[in-house]
Formats: structure tokens, sequence, C-alpha cells
């Protein structure tokens, strides 16, 4: 169905959240520094602990000498009294409500080393929580991926394998003249059961490339990158830092390994298929 | 399902709902370019709004890349009637509020303390001293956000539907988008002061009818609206502007991190002065095409990175973008991306700006 234009948006900036969440934030920097060889800092802010940002207040005593020497105090302290000041500098008719000493040096450490946010909302400027996975898009791609999946089988089987190796098996059977084309002198090396090899590797080689370009433009469609987005070891494995296994790019290397098996499997889907049909025709 | 993003900010510049855009980048990619033409392209596309374009940068530029000066006060942008312009200048607010300052002193003065405070503010010493605050410039800008709030929920004076912020360079940049939460946090500390403070306050502030925590709850309830329109998709979104270079993409990159820690939209990147050099047939030069290969190499990334991005691709042009017309020329590539096998002659056609 077709999306409103507020439905797109939020699917994209969900998809954009998704991107730069569970240690992709810091992969996508390590990605431009690494291509630059650059020694800049790839570490993201929104990867590191939130716990940093609402540290709670220091003690009194220990926080005194901070607030001396650090020098980013200064503006907030000036801001607050310039706060004071252009809000009427007027007396208030506000009554203590009570007549403790105000915790000020507590305030100033709060200040200097981050306030948790009042009533525990999340405030801004403080880490976002991880988006959560756009689970209808990635559905969505999933039932994509696996119609394609089915299709791709089907007319395999159904159009090409199960003709081909009954016409191998049984190429004198009255379903044939049927056909005139199979009788033709150009259909004959497909007769010939010597060629199977080659006419099945063939066959192999045009059906998983056209897939994979199938697979491709849906992946392009959808903008979810099938194993990159989707598979757990690929993500495990960006959650290692760069540096710590000593191989390049393993990220790149696993996706290629992961692509190459993919289209494996269906390889060997189709050798099995062939067995059992064979197998079958056998008994037959 | 189509999730396409056009290579254009056509439904930014489209946009009926959006109240704040904030344009921003790494110093010298184009932000004030950018920001001008956005603010022409949503100007001229809708007629019937006003937009004000406000530079929150200390060095402003406003007035130079329109050729006419503009100030503190918003004025309307010659040419054009719904498209107002502001540049912030921090040291007038403040010799405005020393002046005050003098004047309060001056009144209360009976009891012999406020002569000496007047005297020693009629040297500037408050604007000195203010001035003097790192952020300040940042602090003033936001005080601009909260006049506008406020004077759209009075109906007061000019109201403008949308407000489009040339900011400074991303450090600035991100501590004044900071600045609702550090309010927030200080006007609840603040708060709890003057609870328990109560008097001793109020006489070290004057005496006056003024009622402090009245005034404090306003402000608060005025920054929350702001910290939660900033946070609203619909209503807020921030355009980066950048360059096809390393330094450039690594800081945007980085910006886009702290935006979303923010919880802020941003779906929108400008590319500025790319030199699409192997369509260009009178000034192909080795240098241009030395460089147009690098620039490739980093849009080839950008594209990999933000392909859930508006990512706007904006030639180079012969000469400079200034002036109200060439400004208008430039920014139609924002709307409808620029083709450069048809569009390459707009480059050498920009006016001459005396």
């Amino acid at each position: 169905s077709e999306l409103t234009e507020a439905e797109k948006r939020r699917l994209l900036r969900e998809r954009r959240q998704k991107k730069f969440s569970n240690g992709g934030a810091s992969s996508r920097l390590n990605k431009i520094t690494g291509q630059a060889s650059s020694h800049l800092n790839a570490e993201s802010p929104l990867d590191a602990p939130s716990a940093a940002k609402t540290t709670p207040p220091a003690s009194v005593h220990s926080a005194t000498p901070d607030i001396k020497e650090d020098s980013n105090v200064a503006p907030q302290l000036d801001l607050l009294k310039q706060l004071a000041a252009m809000q009427g500098q007027g007396t208030g008719k506000s009554t203590p409500q009570d007549s403790s000493t105000p915790d000020l040096l507590s305030l100033l450490s709060s200040m200097n080393t981050g306030m948790p946010s009042a009533e525990g909302t999340p405030s801004f400027g403080q880490a976002a929580p991880a988006a959560p996975i756009n689970q209808a898009a990635l559905d969505y791609h999933d039932y994509l991926l696996n119609r394609l999946k089915a299709w791709t089988i089907l007319v395999k089987w159904v159009f090409f394998l199960l003709p081909y190796l009954y016409l191998i098996t049984r190429p004198n059977s009255s379903v044939w003249p049927a056909y005139a084309f199979t009788q033709s002198a150009w259909f004959a090396p497909l007769r010939n059961p010597s060629n199977f090899t080659r006419i099945f590797a063939t066959f192999e080689f045009l059906s998983i490339s056209i897939y994979y370009q199938l697979l491709k433009n849906v992946e392009h469609k959808s903008k979810i990158k099938n194993l990159q987005d989707t598979n757990k070891l690929v993500k495990l494995v960006s959650l290692v830092p760069e540096g710590v296994i000593p191989v390049a790019n393993l990220k790149g290397k696993l996706i290629t390994l992961l692509q190459y098996w993919d289209l494996l499997s269906m390889l060997i889907t189709d050798i099995s298929f062939v067995l059992i049909v064979l197998g079958l025709l056998t008994y037959l | 399902m189509d999730l396409t993003v056009e290579p254009n900010l056509h439904s930014l510049i489209t946009s009926t709902t959006h109240k704040w855009i904030f344009v921003g980048g790494k110093g010298g990619v184009g932000k004030t370019t950018s920001s001008c033409s956005i603010a022409i392209q949503m100007a001229l596309s809708q007629p019937n709004k006003q937009f004000l374009l406000i530079s929150t940068d200390p060095a402003h530029n406003l007035s130079d890349a329109f050729g006419e000066k503009f100030g503190k006060d918003a004025r309307k942008v010659t040419g054009m009637n719904n498209l107002s312009c502001m540049e912030i200048d921090p040291s007038a607010a403040l010799k405005d509020m020393n002046d005050m300052a003098v004047s309060r002193a001056n009144n209360n003065g009976s009891d012999g303390q406020g002569d000496d405070l007047g005297s020693l503010l009629q040297g500037g010493a408050l604007a000195d001293l203010t001035g003097s605050i790192p952020g300040i410039d940042e602090a003033l800008s936001f005080m601009e956000v909260m006049k506008h709030i406020k004077r759209q929920e009075q109906g007061e004076g000019e109201t403008f539907d949308t407000v489009i912020f040339d900011t400074a360079p991303t450090g600035h940049t991100l501590r004044f988008l900071q600045l609702p939460n550090t309010l927030s946090k200080l006007l609840e500390k603040f708060g709890e002061i003057t609870n328990k403070l109560g008097p001793m306050l109020n006489s070290f502030m004057g005496a006056g009818n003024v009622d402090i925590s009245g005034k404090l709850n306003e402000l608060k309830a005025n920054v929350e609206t702001i910290r939660q329109q900033f946070t609203d998709p619909d209503l807020t979104t921030f355009v980066c502007v950048c360059i096809s270079e390393f330094l450039s993409l690594y800081e945007t990159e980085r910006l886009i991190q702290e935006l979303i820690s923010y919880d802020m939209d941003v779906n929108s990147i400008i590319v500025n002065q790319l030199l699409f050099a192997e369509n260009d047939q009178e000034h192909n030069c080795k240098r241009c095409q030395a460089r147009w290969k690098m620039q490739k190499k980093y849009l080839d990334q950008i594209d990999e990175l933000y392909e859930d991005f508006h990512v706007v691709k904006m030639p180079l042009c012969a000469g400079e973008i200034r002036g109200l017309n060439n400004l208008t020329k430039f920014s139609q590539f924002l709307n409808k991306e620029y083709n450069p096998i048809t569009d390459g002659k707009v480059i050498y056609e920009l006016e001459d700006k005396e």
C-alpha cells in the first residue's frame, strides 16, 4: 500500500536511528577515519556509556577544588547570575518553605559533573535510548526476500529442472511428441544425458546470477542490507573494535563470505533436489 | 513500499509544519549561503507565510550575503515581502542590559548604595563582565527564540511561521542546542534555592514587586516548550552543510551523531562546492579534474553512509553567491537537484557584486 509522507518520514527516521544504534555510530566514524588513515577520535557520543552523563553530584568537600579549577563551571555560573538579573531583579513574594541552608556547593558540583534530569525523564542533551528496530520494515524486507526465494525455486524446479530430469531419464516418453520443439535437432544436446553436468552447471550459474541481481534489487528498494542489517554474526563482529582482531575490514570480509554461502546454499539445494528427483524417477 | 529519498530539499521547502530549521556545519563550507538559499526557496514557495532568518554566528555574514545591513531587529529583505533577517548582536544586547541595570541602580540610589553600583556600571562593567562569558552568543540567540515564542503565544508584534537559523560553526551550535537542557537543570536548582532562601534572595535582588517564583516557573515552562519543539521532528529539523573532503565529512558525521543524541531530527545534508569537472567543457583543467576525483571519492562515501538522508549536491560557482538575485539562482538547486549537463551554464551566470 502507498505510504503517506508522514509515515515515510517516520520509517526513514527509524531506519536512520537504527543505523546509529548498537555500535553502528562508532563503526561509521571508524569507517570514515579508516578510509582516510586518520587518527581522529572515532568514539561516538552515541556509544558513550550513559552513566557518564548522569553521574551523581560529588560530595561537598571533594567538589570545592574542582569548582575553582574547572573553567567550564564559570559560564554556567554566570549564566545563572544573568538569568537572575534578567528575571526582573526585584523581590519575590514567595516565602521559604524551610529554613535549612541551601546546598549551594553541591549545586555547583552538580553543574560540574552533570545532573540527573528532573522526574527521571530523558532530557534534551542526554543520550537518547537506542532506537527501536523498525520491525515493520524488517518484516516487510524478510517477506520480499522469502517471496523472491520461493519464486526462484519454483521457477527453477517446476519449469526447468523437473522437465529436464524427466527428459533425460524418460526420453521416449509419450509426453514429448506433444511438444514439437523437443523433437527438433537443436534440442538434441538436451536429450543427451552425457551433457547433464555441463547443462546443469550453466543453468545454475545463470539462475544464481539472476537471483543475486534480484536480491540486490530488493535490498536497494527496501534500503535494508540483508546480511549487514539482519545477520547476528555480522552484528557481533561489528561490535568488535577495529584493531582488536588483526584482520583488516573483518566485517566486510564476513559479509562477502556470507554472500557466497547464501548463493552456495542455493546450489546445494538444487543438487539435493536433483538427487531426490533422480532417485524417485528410478523407482517410477 | 517506496522509501527512496529525493536528492533535494523539496519536501522541507514545501513543508508547512516546520517552525525551526537549523543550518550548520564546519566553518567555511557555505552555511550562510545554504541557509539563505533555504530561506529564499521557502519564502518563494510559500508566499503567504512569513519567514525569519537569524544568524547566531558571532561573525555574522547575512548582511554580506544579501548585500544589505541587518541588525538585532528583524528587517525584511529588499525585494521579498515574506522574508526577514536579523543578526543577533551580543554586544548591543548586553549594552541594553547594562543601561537598564544602571538606570535601575540609580533609581534605587536613595539609600546611597545605588550610586556606587550605578557608577560601577557606568563604564559598561556588566557588558564587559558578561560579554566575556563563553557561550553568551548562544544564550542571547536562545533568548530570541524565547521572545519569538512568547510573541506568538500572545499575538504581539510581527510573528513568523518558520525561523531558519544560520548557525555558528559546530561547537557553538551544539552549545546552543544544549541550552534548553542546561537551562532546565539550572532553573530546577535555582527554583530550589529561591524556595529555601526566599526573603534573603529577594533583598539581594533589590526591592520590587516581582514574583521570582512565578517568573521562574514561566521561564521554565518556556524552556520546556522549546525543548519539546526542538525534539519534535515535525517542527524542527537540522540541515547539515559540508564539502566533499575528509575533515568536513568527519565533522558532519560527528554533528549528526550529537544531534541524534539530543533527540533532534536530522535528515538533510547539503554538499557544497562540487566541481562536476567531467561535465564542464569550458574550464576542465588538470587541477579541477584531480580535485573532482578527490571529491567523488568522498561523495561515494557520503552516498553510502547517508543513503537515508536527502543528500543535495551543489555546484561550485564561478562567482561569489552574494545578493538576492544570485542567491535565488543558486538556491533553485535545493528545490530541484542540480544537473551538471543541463544546468551547467548557471554557474557562470552569477552577477558580479560590486
